[in-house]
């Protein structure tokens, strides 16, 4: 059941694709032009993902930044932290009809759709508090990612070049890992200590609608929904039921296995012509499961808490640049989205951070 | 002698930009300048007017091979483009 929940959008997808790139009446080499890619190896801006998206593969730097403890810390009591992700979304081919200068979205009227290769390291240092500075968790993604764009017509109910688009990811794996000198200072807890397996694989679809508005489309929004989706795990959900410390240990498999998410983002972009900071706000919010390692049965559902990741700040826009640096405060308030601290609730993180867009 | 929307030296430097290819075919050479003018011209034709320039086909295509540098959406781009052109016009 969920293999064929988890291809259907994507055959759906791929049908219009070619439904919407292949006219009634074309022969076979037609076909082949038809079928040949628009562009391989190149950036387009199809459903880029949005700032505040806590595990997109992007490249962010949250430092310095306050974090809850999180469970089997060797110290009570908030810590200094620094958090990492490190990635990209790298685009492989895609197929689109009319101008497509590379770095831009889809033409006005037009249909594009492409394959990316997301890869993705997120990892949290504590480095105030426990011996060692340890690092926390590290959380590695990879996937393969669907996305489509249609670009709106250019002066649609007084927008700009605005788009609606699909994102399917029909696979993906997620693996988290403590770090080892968190599980080393942890003994002090003894068998109480718990190492779960947190590794899946997962689908994801998103829809999304980019309006831009005011003069010259420079209040450029974005607002998404989706969900994503536990699968191919042969049933067991999040984690492994066995747990890696210690030996023999086991723990509640998870019954909610899927988590909705919407976020927006406005970006008021700065004067085209000299470039500068424009402001900009990005929003996140997640339906999470908040894993629960020991409930009765399996069949017990799990608590659920609405998480939320704000970041605002500003995008510095120079005029012939390939980076776009933004510089932002951050507020996460819900599940620990870091592996197995999943478990814990009513989690808290906020700093200063960065964000480099290329 | 191909009959384009833009002035055909001007949409050879987009072509090569984005294709690539050293060896375009008249074919391709035709439906790139169509796809030019359906993503960009009423868009074009609008900001140049907005900005006090005479869209004949020669200066459309001028901002037009312009616009495809610099930062912003389509329309911010043709907006610098234009400006530039304003400003460096009888150099």
């Amino acid at each position: 059941m969920l293999r064929k929940l988890a291809h259907r959008p994507m055959m759906q997808l791929l049908a219009v694709g070619l439904a919407l790139a292949a006219p009634a009446s074309i022969n076979a080499q037609t076909i082949f032009e038809r079928l040949r890619p628009s562009w391989i190896f190149e950036r387009h801006a199809y459903y880029d993902p949005l700032s505040a998206e806590p595990r997109a593969a992007a490249m962010k730097i949250l430092f310095p930044a306050r974090s809850s403890s999180v469970p089997f810390a060797q110290h009570p009591g908030q810590s200094t932290v620094w958090d990492i992700s490190v990635g990209d979304e790298i685009p492989l081919v895609g197929w689109t009809a009319g101008d497509k200068p590379e770095g831009e979205p889809t033409a006005q009227k037009k249909f594009g759709i492409g394959i990316w290769f997301p890869l993705s390291f997120h990892m949290i240092e504590d480095m105030s508090k426990d011996d060692s500075k340890p690092i926390l968790d590290t959380d590695y993604r990879f996937g393969v990612m669907i996305k489509a764009q249609w670009g709106l017509p250019s002066e649609w109910l007084h927008t700009h070049q605005s788009h609606i688009g699909l994102r399917y990811v029909p696979i993906a794996h997620e693996s988290t890992h403590l770090g080892d000198e968190f599980t080393l200072n942890a003994r002090i807890y003894g068998n109480a200590f718990e190492r779960v397996n947190v590794s899946y694989q997962y689908w994801e679809l998103g829809g999304s609608f980019e309006p831009n508005f005011l003069q010259d489309g420079r209040l450029e929004t974005k607002f998404r929904g989706g969900m994503i989706h536990e699968a191919f795990h042969s049933g067991i959900g999040w984690y492994d039921a066995e747990l890696l410390q210690p030996a023999g240990g086991t723990v509640t498999l998870s019954n909610r296995n899927t988590e909705p998410y919407a976020g927006a983002e406005l970006f008021y972009s700065p004067d085209p012509d000299r470039g500068g900071l424009g402001p900009f706000l990005s929003f996140d919010y997640r339906d999470r499961t908040v894993y629960g390692y020991h409930r009765p049965s399996r069949a017990t559902p799990e608590r659920v808490e609405g998480s939320i990741n704000v970041l605002l700040g500003v995008r510095h826009i120079r005029v012939g640049a390939r980076i776009r640096p933004s510089y932002y405060l951050r507020y996460y308030h819900g599940v620990n989205p870091a592996g197995q601290f999943r478990s814990q609730e009513n989690y808290q993180l906020y700093g200063f951070g960065a964000l480099f867009q290329f | 002698m191909l009959s384009l929307n833009y002035s055909t030296y001007d949409v050879l430097v987009m072509l090569r930009k984005d294709n690539g290819s050293v060896n375009p075919t008249t074919a391709q050479i035709q439906q790139f300048d169509s796809d030019l003018f359906d993503a960009n011209d009423d868009t074009l034709v609008q900001i140049m007017g907005e900005e006090g320039i005479d869209t004949r086909k020669d200066n459309k295509s001028t901002v037009l091979l312009y616009s495809r540098f610099g930062g912003g959406n389509l329309s911010q781009r043709i907006r610098s483009a234009c400006r530039y052109f304003n400003n460096t016009t009888g150099v």
